[in-house]
């Protein structure tokens, strides 16, 4: 599409490879096929073509984005399946990544807005604070009637289970592989997953043992940056990303060294993979960068690098693999998973317009209620439609919208693995498998 | 291109009508904003932008009535849009008309197995009828290659056509019933839900189909449903020239082989194509045909036999038949990547959409050539070369000063050079605003004028998507005194343009 | 069958000729009778008109071009003509015309291809191939104030403009008066065979088809017709001669009883009977009734038309979707609300009655063809008034001039 930026706004790069982005889309419109906002709303504005339209307009007309830009723009999940599809190519990741910098830079919300974006930045990403304010949430949900919006919404995702305890793999250290060293990785521990869940760590962290692989979970990383991100708001989100890649090559450039970082949340994953991309203008981190998006894998390419060992019992059970967004359009792995559930003997269920997002993406369903509802509400019954007697995701944020809704066990991907290969049965599947 | 001058009187009511459509589709669902209207600046050629003066999105065919009387009553013209994946601007906006988006129509309301038809509202994407039908080993036939988000209702307006068509024909073939909503609100029932529901009847629903939504909106339809093929195997055959591709076309037709879909390909996609999938392509070859064939196996491999005589016979250099579906979908790709390829090549590509007689492809071809070197534009050639249906692709900068206005001219020469030859200036895209002035090329004056008086019968306030498909209105009022004085008059003021 | 007093012939050798008389007519406010070579003159409702123009004299083949699959001639070139032309070439007319003009007294040899259009009937094939305006390219035209015009063109894919071939094809002359068509023809299949089964009951039958029409075979007959005492399943296999046996093979597997095989010649002869309805065995005298019914509810609408005493023998074709059935002369001589009560009950089943053959009186009293809804029927009176300003064409050929109703 033409457009006709002005060469003082071309000036910042992020615009300029904005304005080549946006001339790559021949606004064919196939992307609105596959963009749940738009399967929801129907409008034009809430869809990638829209979108791009938008942020034509905004960088063309510079200033302050106007009100109904900015609520578009924020409608959209990031899900990336409009990426995936497009037959033109266009990088809708990298557009709308730099369209919500801009829009974080020269948009003023309103106060309240503004104040719960923050909150959810600093909560998301410390998960010491996010365990507090989980606690804090459990004690205000008998008021969630009075609540309507966002802080309805927060407090709807508080678990009503009582919170695991921390766990003690998720601190810095290092746990040896089993049976001699194939591999070695350094582990992202996550922030909300280590507090939502820490069986999915513990359970990566066996089936990597298992399988000859040391795992390092490094000092000095954490929250790989992407509810800042998400929100348009490099400068909460670059020091984490630095951190991280400062840890990871730490350990990548010790003795030991590091074949690969992985990722076992798809939706961390793919903010990792793109570091390159965040900081390929800062002449001091862009090699670094670069260097760790090359090397981050997600822990099922790993497995499926590796191979499964056979699995020591078999439980036969229907699995609907759900595939999350960050995993099939962000990182376009859609085999593997499958593959390896396979192998370790579950039967496979692919779920009915498996590229629609389920609604979790990162913060939405907390900043964006009603879309999130109606998509989680699409996604459980395609779910429960298929008949399965578990589900699994590779992605902690699926897991968190859908688990309480699918009237079956929901468990992360690597839990199965796990079992399989001889770990111990996930929590609520004991029933399943006499 | 130039659109009706807009109402500026219209235009300053702006507010009070979207108040007035708020009360009928809801507060949310009337776009005013001017950030908002300007997505829906243009469909899916870019070339032609409006902003509408409002953009309104209904959910049913009772809101679309009170929608279209609401306008009529005030004067305001209307533009219908599905997906807005026109590619000849057919829902490109006016500045003083209502953009009214069928996109919330998205139903499927019946499927009826045993009679072999759906019935679904007019802004179900196509392909959501074949999955629909799939598990009863049913389709929807008609294939165009937008049928991923294209609706049905636009699909109808523009009576799509698509690779299968060929063989299957297009979406008028497969249209047995139409609801649809006139400009004075009234809605109109045709046919039914089985075949030949409207035999023996005025065949309105022939007439609506391709009217490019200028006679009426239409909100539901019921259409035919087909058994998926037993089997599909396509051939890609590689010849050393132009020519020979295109003996080998027609060497296929003249045998009496209706493939299942016939294309075609030149050098220049196939590079393309080639180094978008980062792979080789062989410099001999100058033209690539796809020939998908389909029915039983035994069938498939008797038509597999007979056409790859007929391309050794025109000169082929190279057969492959696939014998997997991967293998299928793998040869078909380049196909679908082609314009995508193409779009990688060059800054911006304008296509257009001409039919000639499938024993002209030779002399198209030359005189594309020819205009090629006149304009100093390259361009590339992807086509169905089974039913003799061109879509030259023209490489231009849209960025350079006038590159844009000597694409067109190329186009325009090639579509006049079609009807010259025989054929049409649009084979599916339609006329939209994208061919408007070249009617006259196609049609005289006494033909546009026959086809034009249509609009008195069923809009005659002219006021449903009007600028499109015809370079002048029709004036009605005019016709209308003309008939008032119906038997005495002898001809001497039939309107004329 | 012919209007009392008999009108006036006026056969023109050409177009332009044509185009004189109408602007004549028009002139005068004269109705004219627009037909072919007259053969079926008795479908549709009778014409009250002084002249009767005959496209007959038209006869001029204009091209014809097998590898483009496309032929074009004059309206009153005899179908005859024109099927052996393509015949010649291994090309066929894939909608199956029927003649009918037998029904009529008329000469079925004399049938003309214009009839054809204008009446827009089509055979047993029509519903897996299409229908008349499925294989109508374009048209060359006389409106109703004598202005010749030309619509559509001759390739296979075009969407320029407004599809005036479509809408002039079943408009039985009444918008304007076809001089020249262009139509797509196909190559004729290699092979053909048709099996005839016992039928099991109607509403078994109509299933059995239901099951195997939605399987990819190339079933292109499928009619349920009376054979001796009872009546039969027909299903016409057409491909090449080793697709129709790949075909036949598969049929075998869904449920069928045995059958009987009809070869090629065999089988041609028996679907040109299904097609001209002399399986119905009609007495002269007797009304014939075309229904459009979902294949769905023909079994229970033939119940409901024999219990009521109102037909006499019937058949069914395209699966179900189209029946035709006989209503005994000496029925609806004792019975004058015999149309209405038939009618009432097709649409009961979702279905539209048009009355092929009635004498003419019952045909001016009730309309061949059943009116439309109201909304639909002004909007086609607006639609042929546009056409044809002041009505001469074949005034109340398909809808009825009514006192106080508008003339279309």
């Amino acid at each position: 599409m033409l457009n006709t930026i002005s060469p003082a706004a071309k000036a910042d790069p992020n615009v300029a490879l904005a304005g080549e982005i946006i001339g790559a889309c021949v606004h064919c419109g196939i992307c609105l096929s596959h963009c749940p906002t738009y399967q929801v709303r129907h409008d034009e504005n809430d869809s990638p073509r829209g979108r791009i339209f938008l942020m034509k307009e905004m960088y063309e007309r510079g200033g302050s984005p106007d009100v109904r830009t900015v609520e578009h723009l924020d409608r959209c999940l990031t899900c990336l399946a409009c990426e995936a599809i497009c037959p033109s190519g266009v990088e809708y990741s990298k557009l709308i990544g730099h369209g919500r910098e801009h829009v974080a830079a020269h948009y003023r919300r309103p106060p309240a807005q503004a104040a719960l974006r923050r909150i959810l930045v600093t909560l998301l990403s410390r998960p010491r604070l996010f365990r507090m304010g989980l606690a804090a949430g459990r004690v205000g949900r008998p008021f969630r009637a009075l609540l309507s919006g966002p802080l309805r919404a927060m407090l709807d995702m508080v678990p009503t289970a009582p919170l695991p305890a921390p766990s003690p793999v998720d601190r810095p250290q290092i746990f040896p592989a089993e049976g001699g060293r194939r591999m070695r990785v350094a582990l992202l521990a996550g922030c909300v997953q280590t507090v939502l869940d820490s069986a999915i760590n513990e359970a990566t962290i066996r089936l990597l043992r298992r399988h000859g692989v040391e795992i390092v979970v490094a000092a000095g990383a954490g929250c790989c940056g992407a509810p800042a991100e998400h929100m348009g708001d490099s400068a909460q989100a670059l020091p984490l990303v630095k951190a991280n890649i400062a840890a990871w090559l730490r350990e990548a450039d010790g003795p030991d060294g590091l074949d690969a970082v992985v990722v076992n949340a798809s939706g961390c994953g793919t903010s990792v993979k793109a570091y390159g991309h965040a900081l390929r203008l800062d002449p001091a981190w862009a090699a670094r960068a670069a260097r760790i998006s090359a090397m981050t894998v997600d822990i099922s390419e790993l497995m499926d690098r590796i191979g499964l060992r056979p699995p020591v019992i078999r439980p036969g059970l229907r699995v609907a693999y759900h595939a999350a967004c960050s995993m099939q359009h962000g990182q376009r792995i859609t085999r593997q998973p499958r593959a390896l559930l396979a192998a370790a003997g579950f039967t496979v269920l692919d779920i009915p317009d498996g590229y629609m997002c389920c609604g979790s993406a990162g913060t939405y369903n907390l900043l964006q209620p009603v879309i999130a509802g109606e998509l989680k509400q699409r996604k459980v019954a395609a779910i429960r439609m298929v008949g399965a007697q578990v589900a699994a995701s590779g992605n902690i944020g699926c897991m968190t919208q859908l688990a309480d809704a699918v009237g079956i066990p929901f468990v992360h991907t690597v839990q199965l693995l796990d079992w399989a290969t001889g770990g111990p049965c996930p929590a609520g599947l004991e029933g399943c498998f006499a | 291109m130039r659109m009706p001058d807009p109402d500026r009187g219209i235009m300053a009511r702006r507010g009070e009508l979207a108040a007035r459509l708020r009360r009928i589709v809801g507060a949310q669902w009337v776009l005013d904003d001017e950030a908002e209207r300007r997505p829906y600046r243009c469909d899916g050629i870019t070339a032609y932008q409006a902003t509408p003066l409002l953009v309104v999105l209904p959910a049913s065919t009772a809101e679309i009535q009170a929608v279209l009387a609401l306008c009529r009553e005030q004067g305001v013209k209307v533009v219908p849009r599905g997906s807005g994946t026109s590619l000849s601007g057919g829902a490109l906006p006016l500045e003083d008309g209502v953009l009214l988006v069928t996109s919330r129509l998205c139903a499927i309301v019946a499927m009826d197995v045993e009679n072999r038809v759906a019935r679904v509202q007019c802004g179900v994407p196509n392909i959501r009828i074949s999955e629909a039908a799939r598990p009863f080993g049913l389709c929807y036939m008609p294939d165009p290659s937008s049928q991923m988000i294209s609706t049905i209702g636009g699909n109808v307006a523009e009576n799509s056509g698509g690779v299968h068509c060929l063989k299957y024909g297009m979406t008028s073939n497969h249209v047995v019933g139409l609801e649809a909503v006139l400009m004075s609100g009234e809605v109109i029932r045709l046919g039914g839900a089985f075949q030949g529901a409207a035999d023996g009847e005025l065949d309105l629903i022939g007439l609506l189909t391709g009217s490019e939504g200028l006679l009426a909106v239409v909100t539901e339809i019921t259409v035919r449903l087909v058994p998926l093929p037993e089997a599909a195997r396509v051939m890609s055959m590689g010849f050393a020239s132009v020519e020979d591709a295109c003996r080998c076309v027609g060497a296929i037709i003249g045998a009496g082989i209706i493939p299942a879909g016939l294309e075609f390909m030149d050098r220049k996609v196939l590079n393309a194509v080639a180094s978008l999938l980062r792979e080789e392509h062989d410099p001999r070859t100058a033209a690539l045909l796809l020939c998908e064939l389909d029915g039983t196996a035994a069938e498939i491999d008797a038509l597999i036999d007979r056409v790859r005589g007929l391309a050794d016979q025109a000169g082929a250099i190279d057969i492959r038949t696939s014998r997997t579906e991967e293998e299928r979908e793998r040869i078909w790709r380049s196909r679908k990547l082609a314009f995508s390829a193409i779009g990688k090549m060059c800054k911006d590509y304008y296509c257009t959409d001409g039919t000639i007689p499938r024993n002209r492809l030779p002399d198209i071809l030359d005189r594309m050539a020819e205009l090629s070197r006149t304009y100093g534009l390259d361009y590339a050639n992807c086509f169905h070369a089974g039913d003799g249906n061109l879509h030259p692709i023209i490489m231009y900068d849209a960025a350079r000063p006038g590159d844009l206005d000597k694409a067109e001219a190329f186009g325009a020469d090639v579509l006049r050079a079609c009807v010259d030859m025989g054929g049409v200036l649009s084979g599916e895209h339609g006329v939209g605003v994208e061919k408007r002035d070249l009617m006259t090329h196609q049609f005289a004056p006494a033909d546009l004028r026959q086809q034009q008086v249509l609009k008195c019968a069923f809009d005659p306030g002219e006021l449903l998507n009007p600028g499109k498909v015809f370079p002048t209105p029709c004036r009605c009022a005019e016709f209308g005194r003309m008939h008032v004085r119906g038997g005495e008059m002898r001809f001497p003021d039939i309107p004329r343009f | 069958m012919t209007p009392s007093s008999d009108p006036v012939v006026c056969r023109p050798a050409c177009a332009d000729d044509v185009a004189d008389v109408v602007r004549a007519a028009c002139s005068k406010g004269q109705a004219l009778e627009v037909a072919g070579n007259g053969t079926r003159r008795g479908l549709g409702n009778p014409v009250a008109a002084a002249v009767r123009l005959e496209l007959g004299g038209l006869d001029r083949v204009h091209f014809y071009e097998p590898d483009d699959l496309v032929i074009r001639v004059d309206a009153g070139v005899p179908l005859a003509e024109v099927e052996r032309m393509l015949a010649g070439q291994g090309q066929y007319l894939p909608f199956e015309p029927p003649r009918h003009a037998a029904l009529y007294g008329g000469d079925p040899a004399r049938a003309t291809i214009g009839g054809a259009v204008a009446t827009g009937l089509s055979g047993p094939r029509r519903f897996q191939v299409g229908a008349a305006r499925d294989f109508v390219l374009g048209v060359d035209g006389v409106n109703g104030q004598g202005e010749a015009f030309v619509a559509g063109g001759r390739t296979m894919k075009n969407v320029t403009g407004y599809d005036l071939s479509k809408l002039l094809c079943g408009s039985f002359g009444t918008m304007a008066v076809l001089t020249t068509l262009t139509l797509k023809v196909l190559p004729a299949p290699e092979a053909e065979r048709t099996m005839l089964f016992p039928s099991a009951g109607l509403a078994g039958d109509i299933a059995a088809l239901a099951a195997i029409l939605s399987r990819p075979l190339a079933v292109t007959g499928a009619a349920i017709v009376p054979d001796g005492d009872g009546m039969a399943v027909a299903l016409r296999l057409e491909s090449s001669a080793p697709g129709v046996a790949d075909h036949a093979a598969r049929l075998d597997g869904t449920g069928l009883p045995p059958g009987r095989v009809l070869a090629a010649e065999e089988s041609r002869a028996f679907w040109a009977r299904v097609r001209e309805l002399e399986a119905l065995g009609a007495g002269d005298d007797d009304v014939l009734w075309r229904i459009h019914q979902p294949a769905t509810r023909a079994a229970a609408l033939a119940d409901s038309l024999r219990q009521a005493g109102l037909v006499s023998s019937l058949m069914l074709d395209w699966g179900g979707a189209l029946m035709f059935c006989v209503t005994p002369a000496i029925v609806l001589a004792g019975l004058d609300t015999a149309v209405p009560r038939l009618r009432a009950l097709a649409a009961g089943a979702g279905g539209r009655a048009i009355l092929l053959r009635a004498p003419d009186g019952i045909r001016a009293a009730h309309g061949a063809f059943p009116a439309p809804e109201p909304t639909v029927r002004a909007l086609a009176a607006r639609t042929r008034r546009v056409f044809d300003p002041v009505g001469i064409l074949n005034p109340g050929r398909m809808t009825l001039v009514r006192e106080g109703a508008e003339a279309c």
